[in-house]
């Protein structure tokens, strides 16, 4: 046997080119199969670590994954505002432990700006219940005080003391830039693999100041109130997007969501974060599902390749194998000499296929980072990963052994030579 | 000594699976190959030559009668691949060589599944394989190429090199020249018969070419050995 391995490899080298494909194949399958399992479970991970410690998402009347996307994820459309009222007396109730507000809307060079208040790095939980860490400087204080999350500082080459101009709207647009109310970063924060990191951090106030002379998205014609002026102002915000709640019992969860939707003043609703996050992964679930399948068709298709490959070069190498039968290799060494070859190819292509996929999924998690500030784990074979390159490993064994048999009755009926 | 005898047949029938309907069987009722008797059997096309040296190689299992080599006649397949590998070196009409594997791997390839032809070669494989591509008038700058870089008569000169390679008592070469000029044939012929002679090895070696008859000591008709049965049996005599 040890002769047919060495013989093996020889003869599969000599037909690399061929091999080639159906090992990029395998390669193609175990990085499609593996990465759609890995980024499902870290997107699901990254997701709930966002909302960990909140309890209640409060906003306006409406759908609740959208309310949760944009609130917390600053993902899809906008949603309605809330009075900053309401808000306050949310705020107040009994039950509630803390209260952040969260406004939107504006944008810093694509990185979106969220006004909030201090509560936000007193209260809000990242990651495994950890607070906000300020890698460098201090929270916001002043009207014009900028914290910007650690993508921000790292993407733009930010520090403390850097000026910072925004812009009206998620996207950057001609003159709809605030350029006349600069602000002024005082904080970085540390990683938490969060939304966090890519948000620019500014107060209400400095919200409020900034939109004074503005209505219904743009700015109002002939007034113009300059950065000192607007601080005379009241800065009190009139609306905000949302709110989160954190509450000193846990179990008064449904109590307070339905004290939420019983405010008479406007119509309001209090999403659980966690619940929502299993709707989301609900609607989501079918592109889950086509995306797995698809990954399965590719390994299926990978397998027939193999087998069609092997089986047809098999034609083309009776005289290879009539020459094996006559220095005396048996029949079962034949179909160990094809049955290894399709072995092989497997496993490389696995290997191979695991090694890229751990070095895709750090570029597919920087890609996730820029653009939806989620990341993703590295590659970790869990129970689901394993089972799955098991069942791909399985497939191939089984795929080669087809060759293989067809190559053992084959030197069965084989007499000296080949009758080609 | 009894293992004078290297082949001996008695009442051998066989047919390939559907010949039997049509008449084309085999059958054999007796033959005997003695060492040192190189022997030649001559038979024109589709008569039935390959298919007895496969049998002879054990390739094939005969539906009736008995094939001996060197007095062992192993019932299981795995016992008659064993025999080959150890007691038989085998040359086809062409396309002997592996052509992933040099001139001298595919010498050694000889060795590979049999432990009794690596003993038999010595300590130094190398040096017997050597040894015989030297005797073979194959240039040593030769050794390390891929078989497909050697002419057709240079890559029958391997197989006789990897045939007699470890010192198998026996040779069977089913049309060896066929692939070859007048010319390299005869060198072919001279070459196998006198390496084999130096080895120890006696050759049977089937062919529809007349004009080899003369380099054997003993030569057959295929006709007067067969008992064709019915279309098998006619197109063997005519000729
Ligand atoms: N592997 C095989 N399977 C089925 N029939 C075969 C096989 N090899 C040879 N035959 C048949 O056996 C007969 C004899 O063939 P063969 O032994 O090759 O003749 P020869 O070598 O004398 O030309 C032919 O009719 C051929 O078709
Ligand atoms: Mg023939």
């Amino acid at each position: 046997m040890p002769g047919i391995l060495s013989l093996a490899l020889r003869s599969a080298w000599n037909r690399r080119t061929t091999l080639a494909f159906i090992v990029a194949a395998m390669v193609l399958a175990t990085i499609l199969l593996l990465s759609v399992t890995q980024a499902r479970r870290s997107l699901h991970e990254s997701f709930s670590q966002a909302v960990n410690g909140t309890d209640l998402i409060v906003g306006a009347r409406g759908s609740n994954v959208q309310l949760l996307l944009y609130a917390v994820f600053h993902i899809g459309d906008a949603t309605q505002n809330m009075s900053w009222a309401s808000a306050q007396k949310l705020a107040r109730h009994p039950a509630v432990a803390w209260s952040i507000p969260l406004s939107l809307g504006d944008s810093h060079r694509g990185f979106p700006v969220l006004a909030t208040s201090q509560a936000y790095f007193e209260h809000l939980q990242v990651g495994h219940g950890e607070l906000l860490q300020f890698s460098q400087g201090r929270m916001f204080n002043d009207v014009y005080d900028a914290v910007i999350g650690s993508e921000v500082a790292q993407r733009l080459g930010y520090a403390v003391g850097q000026r910072i101009t925004l812009t009206h709207g998620a996207v950057a647009m001609p003159g709809a830039a605030h350029a006349d109310k600069p602000f002024r970063v005082v904080g970085v924060l540390a990683p938490t693999g969060t939304p966090v990191d890519r948000t620019v951090h500014i107060t209400l106030a400095g919200m409020e100041a900034i939109h004074l002379d503005w209505q219904a998205g743009a700015p109002l014609p002939g007034m113009h109130i300059s950065a000192e002026a607007a601080r005379r102002f009241d800065l009190t915000p009139k609306t905000i997007t949302a709110q989160l709640l954190g509450l000193k019992r846990r179990s008064d969860v449904f109590a307070m969501q339905r004290a939420v939707a019983d405010e008479a003043a406007e119509p309001l609703m209090g999403v659980l974060p966690g619940v929502t996050l299993d709707q989301l992964w609900e609607l989501a679930g079918r592109g889950e599902q086509v995306l797995m399948g698809l990954a399965w068709v590719v390994a299926v298709a990978g397998i027939a390749g193999m087998v069609a490959t092997l089986l047809a070069s098999l034609q083309a190498r009776r005289r290879e194998l009539a020459i094996l039968r006559a220095v005396g290799a048996g029949p079962w060494e034949i179909l160990a000499l094809l049955g290894l070859e399709g072995l092989g190819v497997t496993l490389a292509g696995m290997l191979l296929g695991v090694l890229l996929t751990a070095s895709l999924l750090p570029l597919m998690s920087a890609w996730l980072e820029v653009h939806y500030g989620i990341s993703l784990a590295g590659l970790s074979l869990d129970v689901t990963s394993v089972t799955m390159l098991a069942l791909l490993l399985a497939g191939g064994v089984l795929g080669s052994l087809i060759p293989g048999v067809c190559a053992w009755r084959m030197s069965l009926s084989e007499g000296l030579a080949p009758r080609v | 000594m009894t293992e004078e005898v290297v082949i001996r047949i008695e009442g051998l029938r066989f047919a390939w699976p559907g010949q039997a309907q049509e008449g084309g069987a085999l059958a054999v009722p007796a033959f005997s190959l003695r060492r040192g008797e190189h022997t030649f059997l001559q038979g024109p096309s589709g008569c039935g030559k390959s298919t007895l040296l496969g049998l002879i190689a054990g390739l094939q299992q005969p539906q009736a009668g008995r094939i001996e080599v060197l007095g062992q006649a192993p019932q299981s397949m795995a016992g008659r691949d064993r025999l080959r590998a150890e007691l038989m070196g085998i040359v086809f009409q062409q396309f002997n060589l592996l052509p992933y594997l040099s001139v001298m791997d595919n010498v050694l390839l000889a060795a590979r599944f049999s432990t009794a032809r690596r003993l038999h070669a010595g300590a130094d494989l190398r040096a017997e394989a050597a040894r015989l591509l030297t005797r073979l008038s194959l240039a040593e700058s030769l050794w390390r190429k891929s078989a497909l870089h050697l002419s057709v008569g240079q890559q029958q000169r391997v197989a006789i090199a990897r045939a007699l390679f470890g010192r198998p008592p026996l040779v069977l070469a089913d049309e060896p020249t066929s692939a070859l000029d007048t010319a390299n044939a005869q060198i072919f012929v001279d070459m196998l018969l006198e390496e084999a002679d130096a080895d120890g090895a006696t050759v049977l070696m089937v062919s529809h070419a007349q004009e080899l008859a003369q380099y054997f000591r003993r030569t057959l008709d295929f006709a007067s050995l067969v008992q064709g049965e019915g279309g098998g049996e006619a197109a063997c005599r005519e000729s």
